[in-house]
C-alpha cells in the first residue's frame, strides 16, 4: 500500500480519525507522518511495531531511502545479515524490521511473540498489548461506521499512547 | 580449574530421572542479550569483557548460581580444557574455538551453566538426567529472572527476546530432549519416526555423527520454532512427540525381546566382551558398543552395571577427557590404548 500523501513509499501508519461525524482514514508513509506531525498516531504505530525499547524507528535509518538502509548502531547492511544470517544488534530487528518478518514467518510460522517478558517491559507491554486490542476495536468500529465509538476508542489509544511516551527513557 | 569437574560426575549423568531407560538428558536453552550492546560478534573486546564482569556481578547475587559456581574465562583456559567442557556439554562447539571475552559460569551440581559472549551474549543452559521437562524449564526460567534483574534485557514487544540468529527470537528457547533408541534402530524403524517428527516442525539430530547414522543410537530431538508460541506450549508439544516416540521404542523394544531375545543376547553380551578384553578401541566403536550395553540395562538383560557408569563412559572416554584423566596429551593411537585401559578398569568385577 502506497502513502495517501506522497504516493511514493510504503504506508506503515494507518490513522483513522473521527472529524464532525465523518470517518477518515489515511495511510502514510513513516517520512510524511514525521513531516505532518502525526505525533501520538505515529508513536501508537512506531510502538506497535518495536515494542522493546521502544526507540524512535527513524533513528536507525539512513537519512535518505530504507532500502539501502544500514544499521546505525552496528554498521550490518541486509546484505551482509543475508551471507552470515546473523544480525549486529537489537537496533538491527528495528532497521530491517519488513525485511525480517518475511523471512520470520517462514522460520517460524509466526511473526509475534509470546511469552515471558522482562520485568522491565511488562507494564509497558501490557499497555501495548491493550493498544492493539483498542486498535482493533477501533477499525471495528470504523466499519461498523460506529463513530461515537471510535472516537471513545480513539481517545483511550491516545490516552494509553501518551502513558507509554511518558515512560520511555530518551537515550 | 578443570580437575576440580575431572573427579566428579555430572548430576545429569547420574542415570536416575523419569523414562531414564529411553531419554538420557533433558535440556533447555535460552538464548538472551543484553541492551545497548552490539551483539557478540560485532562487539569490541573491551565491551565483550564488560558484559562479562556485568554479568559476573549479577551471577554473585544469583541464588542458583551461588558462590561455588565456577567461573571460566576461555581465553585462560587452553583448547583441550576448552573441549573438555564440550564433551562434558557445558559449553557449545562453537563455544570452543573462542578466546578472549567469551566465559562460562558452570553451576557445582554441573546441571546449570551461562555461556557469555558465545552467539548471544548469554545462554543459559540447564541440563537434567532423564525426562525432566518441567523440572528443567522451571530452574531455566528462574536463573533468567534472576539475571534480568540485574541485566536490561534486549527485548522488543513484537519479536520478543533479541537474538544474533533470527531462527532464536522471541522466546530465545531452545528445548532438547536426548533419546536412546536402539530398538527402532535395529527394527529399522528409527528413519519413519523421525521423519515424521521433523515433519511437525522439530529437529532431529544425532548426538554423535549425523542424522539416522548417529552413533551409539543417540538422538537430539528439540524444537525449531521459537517466536510465537508460549514456552509452555513449545514444551507442551514436544513432550506430545517424546512421549510417542518413547511408545514406538518400548514397543519396538517388546517386539525384539518377543522374537528375538537369543540375538539380542549375544548383541549385548558380545558388546560387553569386547569393551571388558578390547586393549585398543576407538572412540566410534566404544560408543556403539556402550549403547548396546545400555540397551542390554534397560531390557534387564544384564543386572550389575549401574546405568551411570554407561552415562559417564560416553563422555570420559572422548579425546579431550581421555587426555585430562591422563595427565597427558595423547595422539589418537595412545588415546585408542587409553581409551581400552579406561573401560576395563571401570567395568571391573562387573558381570
Ligand atoms: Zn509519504
Ligand atoms: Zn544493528
Amino acid at each position: 500500500m502506497k502513502c495517501d500523501m506522497c504516493k511514493v513509499h510504503d504506508a506503515v501508519v494507518h490513522y483513522a480519525e473521527v472529524v464532525n461525524g465523518e470517518i477518515k482514514k489515511l495511510n502514510i508513509c513513516e517520512s510524511c507522518a514525521k513531516e505532518k506531525g502525526f505525533g501520538v498516531e505515529v508513536s501508537f504505530s512506531l510502538s506497535d511495531m518495536l515494542g522493546g525499547m521502544v526507540k524512535d524507528s527513524a533513528k536507525g535509518l539512513e537519512p535518505s531511502q530504507a532500502d539501502n538502509a544500514k544499521c546505525k548502531d552496528c554498521g550490518m547492511a541486509f546484505d551482509e545479515f543475508k551471507k552470515t544470517g546473523r544480525l549486529g544488534c537489537d537496533n538491527c530487528y528495528v532497521v530491517f524490521e519488513k525485511r525480517l518478518i518475511s523471512i520470520l514467518d517462514t522460520i517460524h510460522k509466526h511473526t509475534r511473540h509470546r511469552g515471558k517478558t522482562p520485568s522491565a517491559f511488562k507494564e509497558k507491554y501490557i499497555k501495548i498489548e491493550k493498544i492493539r486490542e483498542l486498535n482493533k476495536k477501533l477499525k471495528d468500529a470504523v466499519d461498523r461506521e460506529n463513530y461515537e465509538a471510535a472516537a471513545v476508542l480513539r481517545d483511550k489509544i491516545k490516552d494509553l499512547n501518551l502513558k507509554i511516551n511518558q515512560e520511555i527513557p530518551t537515550k | 580449574m578443570i580437575s576440580i569437574l575431572l573427579n566428579k560426575n555430572s548430576e545429569w549423568l547420574m542415570g536416575d530421572g523419569p523414562e531414564v531407560d529411553y531419554v538420557m538428558s533433558t535440556r533447555i536453552r535460552l538464548a538472551r542479550n543484553i541492551a545497548g550492546y552490539p551483539f557478540p560478534r560485532k562487539l569490541a573486546i573491551e565491551n565483550k569483557n564488560q558484559i562479562v564482569k556485568m554479568s559476573e556481578a549479577v551471577f554473585s547475587s544469583s541464588k542458583l548460581l551461588s558462590s561455588d559456581a565456577l567461573l571460566i574465562n576461555m581465553h585462560e583456559i587452553d583448547e583441550i580444557d576448552r573441549q573438555f567442557l564440550m564433551e562434558r556439554h557445558l559449553i557449545s562447539p562453537e563455544m570452543v574455538s573462542l578466546g578472549e571475552g567469551s566465559a562460562v559460569a558452570i553451576s557445582k551440581e554441573e546441571n546449570l551453566s551461562v555461556m557469555l559472549n558465545e552467539e548471544d551474549h548469554l545462554r543459559i543452559q540447564v541440563l537434567k538426567s532423564g525426562l525432566q521437562l518441567k523440572e528443567v524449564w522451571t530452574m531455566a526460567s528462574s536463573i533468567d529472572d534472576e539475571l534480568d534483574k540485574g541485566l536490561p534485557y534486549a527485548f522488543s514487544g513484537r519479536f520478543g527476546y533479541l537474538t544474533a540468529c533470527p531462527t532464536n527470537v522471541g522466546t530465545g528457547i531452545r528445548v532438547s530432549v536426548m533419546m536412546h533408541l536402539p530398538g527402532l534402530v535395529y527394527s529399522k524403524q528409527i528413519n519413519k519416526i523421525l521423519q515424521a517428527a521433523m515433519k511437525l516442525g522439530l529437529a532431529v539430530r544425532g548426538l554423535y555423527g549425523e542424522g539416522s547414522e548417529a552413533l551409539g543410537n543417540l538422538f537430539q530431538i528439540s524444537n525449531q520454532s521459537s517466536l510465537g508460541i508460549h514456552e509452555q506450549d513449545i514444551i507442551k508439544n514436544l513432550k506430545k512427540i517424546i512421549d510417542q516416540v518413547i511408545t514406538h521404542e518400548k514397543n519396538a523394544r517388546m517386539f525384539l525381546l518377543n522374537n528375538s531375545l537369543r540375538q539380542l543376547e549375544d548383541k549385548v553380551g558380545r558388546s560387553f566382551g569386547i569393551l571388558r578384553n578390547a586393549r585398543i578401541i576407538s572412540s566410534k566403536e566404544s560408543i556403539g558398543l556402550f549403547s548396546t550395553l545400555r540397551m542390554g540395562i534397560d531390557l534387564g538383560l544384564i543386572n550389575d552395571i549401574p546405568r551411570s557408569i554407561i552415562n559417564q563412559l560416553f563422555i570420559i572416554t572422548q579425546p579431550a577427557h581421555l587426555q585430562r584423566y591422563f595427565e597427558k596429551i595423547l595422539d589418537t593411537g595412545e588415546r585408542d590404548v587409553k581409551r581400552a585401559n579406561l573401560i576395563r578398569e571401570k567395568l571391573k568385577g562387573l558381570h
